[in-house]
């Protein structure tokens, strides 16, 4: 490497990334720590019903106030962090499990097996994304388990698309060439020398992916078709709180920034990776 | 007067140490018509310095540059941005090592070479075009009419160095700075573009200043040469007293490690250690920790730039007990 | 006494994408020969060096070899056995004694792993020694290779080019090779540090007794080192002998340009002459006849046309060329001692 090139990896290296992600990760380990501990957090039982406080703007002992039946707003969303926190990583994991696998089989095998996978994922990327979801989740019933099912068999094409180009790339390294030629087995290639140099692409979009998940099951919580009430999550807290937009605002504007706050948090941290892992090489 | 002339340039990084900085005082010449060889590996300083002197530098890479870089008169480091747009292209031209980062590949090849024609000179743009067909005839591109359409993907790595080369000396520069211009090229084709640069020369009385690692292109094409190592000169000579009279132990053990000049059968001579890392440079000589002959005052003190005969400087502190067999 | 890697004609071919019109007119994209029918012999002890600039395919023959690309056809016989239709565990075996060296010296370690790990992995697959020796093994690998112990714990962004590529030759060396093939081994490495790795190899060559195939472009590089060379050209061998009856006195006309191109570092060195015209050539390209003729200054018409030269033995080295009389005993494959 240059000596220019060499100094300024250097320098950029601790200038920008812990500030980005820093600030990324606090907040989610924020909510987080919230979610874990909401039952000592919250100030009140989230589904309890309260019919003489209904309505109540933010203040007093309800610090967001209460929705129209009376519960409290803060502790429903407090409580609401477990679902969404889930969403975001449940519902990466499962595609990310289940495309890299497919995408290191494409890119390491290449040939027949590679065309025919890559064929599915043309097909499976020819629905429009959104409306598999909803047609999956709506066929398999509303809720959680719904959601990462559908997400699991739509959402690895992007996954396998990313591991299967740095598996593309990898294959011809010297070093995977070096390990061919020690005569090292196919796992062993795989597993030990190729993947743990291609992941970070797909690590990287995870973060990001996560974002998409928690809003992708909040907006099929709001239509009906995720959680459902009584159960406390931001999705169902703000389809709830339409009625009242004019007169009770706080009941659908805080659940909205919560998903807001969380989204923003992963797409930090995401962020700061990037930046972390395109500059270090 | 000189041409192109570098007082004291000095480079630092970051927050830096400018007790220490990554290149460190370097003053040469070059006249009219001269060809200035600067040899170095890697972490030389060599590439610094000519992005330094022409305010190439990266940007968002922090550092601070001292000293003049005097050209024609002006100093390049203390001109205008406007000053310096009319100078680049039109009188100091520029080749680097690898052309295909550096040749748009959306533009044909013509186009790219017309380019400053048009900028600098004012040209039409059929003129140019003219001109840029010209071009690629004299630095030897076969079927210029035709090639001067065609994109740099279509050329091989030679020709699209001659292409840069063309574009580099369309508008008739006075100073060229070729940065490892013949280094990704194969040998057969390095003789081609050495001799291309040479017979530009020769025409037109271009100066240049190469940068390179390979001591047989500079003795193959140099009239002065200077030696780099850790971002400072260690010994400056014409071509000829350098190789047959060097007088510092870097030099003399560049020259000794080539392999034409090692016996078969023997352990090569060679240079021991690594080359320095830039983040943490050695006091004193920079070259200490690697050298058979250092001494505490290598390691210490500063060392000065003493000149060992007409056109010869050397920094080294024993210069005068050390001899060198050619 | 039989060589220890002998091989025949060998061919390698790559298929490119052909051109839209060929596919509509139902034309078999054309098959690329980067190796067109090599032949080469390498005995126990051997330095050999195979010069050659892009496109000749020399890096191509020594993948070939390791089977790391496929050949088209051809034998590649190590040790007697061919190494090209070897079933798994004689192409173990083979791995074991035969390894390569690779010119990009980052890139040819695993950038996650350690030195440590990187070498004590070879000694793991291949079951070198006892499990609890291998420490012991690695450091004295280390040392044979003159990397300091302390450096075992650093990855390959640790360590400057150098390092790494004795890390390299230290791997070959793991595992117990006898033939090493060194794929331009220096030439990303810093000219000071160049000669450092030659010593190595050269040093280890005369002590282990190792048997060297030296991919390169540099010329004096292969001069030091080998004791044999063979010069290619668009993936056949031109000329083919001992070094310095080749570079001393070169009759190929392909071979005298590549000598005269070299820069000399004397003091009253000039620009280097230049008998030959245009570039190393494209492998799509193939002329009929001769291959190097269209930049041949001592083309014949009878160099143009019908099928390549073949050998001549001429002053002690085998040519392909028609300038010299076909010897009726010229061996076509083996070699000139």
């Amino acid at each position: 490497m240059s000596v220019a090139g060499t100094i300024a990896a250097a320098q950029q290296r601790w200038r920008r990334v812990p500030v980005v992600a820093g600030i990324g990760f606090a907040i989610i380990l924020a909510w987080v720590v919230a979610a874990l501990a909401a039952p000592w957090v919250a100030p009140f039982d989230p589904i309890a019903q309260d019919l003489s406080a209904t309505l109540q703007p933010p203040g007093g002992s309800h610090w967001l106030g209460t929705d129209n039946f009376g519960r409290d707003v803060l502790s429903r969303i407090i409580w609401s962090a477990r679902i969404d926190l889930q969403m975001g990583v449940f519902g990466v994991l499962f595609p990310f499990l289940i495309g890299t696998t497919i995408g290191a089989l494409s890119g390491y095998a290449g040939g027949l097996i590679d065309t025919l996978l890559m064929r599915l994922l043309d097909v499976t990327m020819s629905f429009p994304f959104f409306v598999l979801i909803i047609a999956i989740v709506a066929t398999l019933g509303p809720g959680l388990i719904s959601f990462f099912i559908a997400l699991a068999l739509v959402g690895w094409v992007s996954y396998a698309r990313l591991i299967r180009a740095q598996f593309l790339v990898m294959k011809e390294a010297d070093f995977v060439l070096a390990a061919r030629c020690l005569g090292y087995g196919h796992a062993r290639i795989v597993f030990r020398h190729i993947l743990p140099n291609a992941i970070m692409p797909a690590v990287v979009f995870s973060m990001s992916d996560a974002v998409i998940d928690i809003l992708l099951g909040s907006s099929l919580s709001y239509l009906g078709l995720g959680i459902q009430p009584p159960t406390a999550e931001w999705g169902v807290m703000i389809a709830e709180g339409q009625t009242f937009i004019a007169s009770a605002w706080w009941i659908s504007f805080f659940p909205g920034l919560a998903i807001i706050c969380l989204a923003i948090g992963f797409s930090m941290l995401a962020d700061g990776f990037a930046e972390h892992f395109g500059i270090s090489e | 007067m000189a041409l192109l002339e570098l007082k004291h340039l000095t480079v630092a990084f970051g927050k830096g140490d400018l007790t220490n900085p990554a290149v460190d005082d370097v003053s040469f010449a070059v006249d009219a018509g001269e060809v200035m060889g600067l040899v170095g590996e890697s972490g030389s300083g060599k590439t610094v310095t000519c992005r330094a002197m022409l305010r190439l530098m990266p940007p968002g890479l922090h550092h601070r540059i001292s000293g003049q870089a005097i050209f024609d008169g002006k100093d390049l480091l203390a001109t205008s941005e406007r000053e310096l747009q009319s100078l680049y292209g039109k009188r100091i031209g520029m080749i680097f090592q690898n052309p295909s980062s550096y040749l748009d590949p959306l533009s044909s090849i013509g186009q790219q070479i017309a380019e400053p024609l048009i900028y600098h000179e004012g040209l039409s743009r059929r003129n140019a075009r003219a001109r840029a067909i010209e071009l690629l005839r004299q630095v030897g591109i076969p079927d210029p009419r035709h090639n001067v359409d065609a994109f740099p993907h279509q050329f091989s790595g030679g020709m699209r160095q001659r292409a840069m080369i063309a574009a580099a000396v369309a508008c008739q520069p006075d100073l060229l700075i070729a940065d490892e211009p013949t280094t990704a090229l194969d040998v057969t084709v390095q003789a081609q573009i050495l001799r291309l640069l040479m017979e530009l020369r020769d025409r037109t009385g271009l100066a240049i200043v190469l940068i390179t690692h390979d001591l047989g292109v500079i003795a193959a094409t140099c009239d002065t040469v200077a030696v780099m190592y850790a971002g400072r000169i260690m010994e400056r000579a014409t071509k000829g007293e350098l190789i047959r009279h060097p007088r510092h132990p870097y030099t003399a053990g560049l020259i000794r490690s080539q392999p034409s000049r090692a016996r078969k059968g023997r352990p090569m001579p060679s240079i021991e250690g690594q080359l320095p890392d830039v983040n943490s440079l050695p006091k004193g000589c920079r070259f200490h920790p690697r050298c058979a002959y250092a001494e505490s005052l290598c390691r210490t003190g500063v060392v000065a730039t003493e000149p060992a005969g007409p056109d010869h400087l050397v920094a080294c502190v024993r210069w005068r007990e050390l001899e060198f067999a050619a | 006494m039989s060589a220890l890697l002998a091989i025949d004609n060998l061919v390698v071919t790559y298929r490119s994408s052909g051109t839209l019109s060929q596919w509509l007119s139902r034309q078999a994209a054309p098959r690329i020969r980067a190796v067109d029918g090599v032949s080469l012999q390498l005995f126990k002890g051997d330095s050999f060096g195979l010069v050659g600039e892009s496109g000749c395919g020399k890096s191509t023959l020594g993948r070939a070899v390791f089977r790391l690309t496929p050949a088209a056809s051809g034998t590649v016989l190590f040790d007697g056995k061919n190494v090209l239709t070897m079933s798994r565990r004689p192409l173990l075996e083979f791995r074991r004694r035969a390894q390569m060296v690779f010119q990009d010296p980052f890139g040819s370690l695993n950038p996650r792993l350690t030195v440590f790990e990187t070498l004590s992995e070879v000694l793991e697959v291949h079951n070198v020694c006892p499990a609890n020796q291998r420490r012991d093994r690695v450091l004295s690998l280390l040392q044979r290779v003159g990397l300091s112990a302390a450096l075992a714990d650093r990855k390959a962004h640790g360590l400057s080019g150098g390092q790494c590529q004795r890390v390299g030759i230290a791997r070959a060396l793991a595992v117990g090779a006898e033939l090493i093939v060194a794929d331009e081994p220096i030439s990303a490495l810093d000219v000071s540090i160049q000669a450092q790795i030659l010593n190595l190899l050269g040093e280890l060559q005369r002590q282990g007794d190792l048997t060297l195939l030296l991919i390169a472009h540099d010329l004096g590089v292969v001069r030091y080192l080998c004791q044999r060379v063979a010069v290619m050209y668009l993936g056949r061998i031109v000329e083919e002998g001992p070094v310095e009856r080749v570079f001393d006195d070169p009759c190929h006309p392909y071979t005298q340009s590549l000598i005269e191109a070299i820069p000399r570092m004397s003091p009253d060195a000039g620009v280097p002459g230049q008998s030959i015209q245009g570039e190393p050539p494209n492998p799509r390209e193939r002329p009929e006849g001769c291959p190097f003729h269209p930049r041949c200054p001592k083309a014949m018409p009878e160099c143009k046309s019908g099928l390549p030269p073949s050998a001549r033995e001429v002053r002690g080295r085998r040519v392909w060329c028609l300038l010299y009389p076909e010897s009726t005993n010229a061996p076509q494959s083996g070699t000139i001692k």
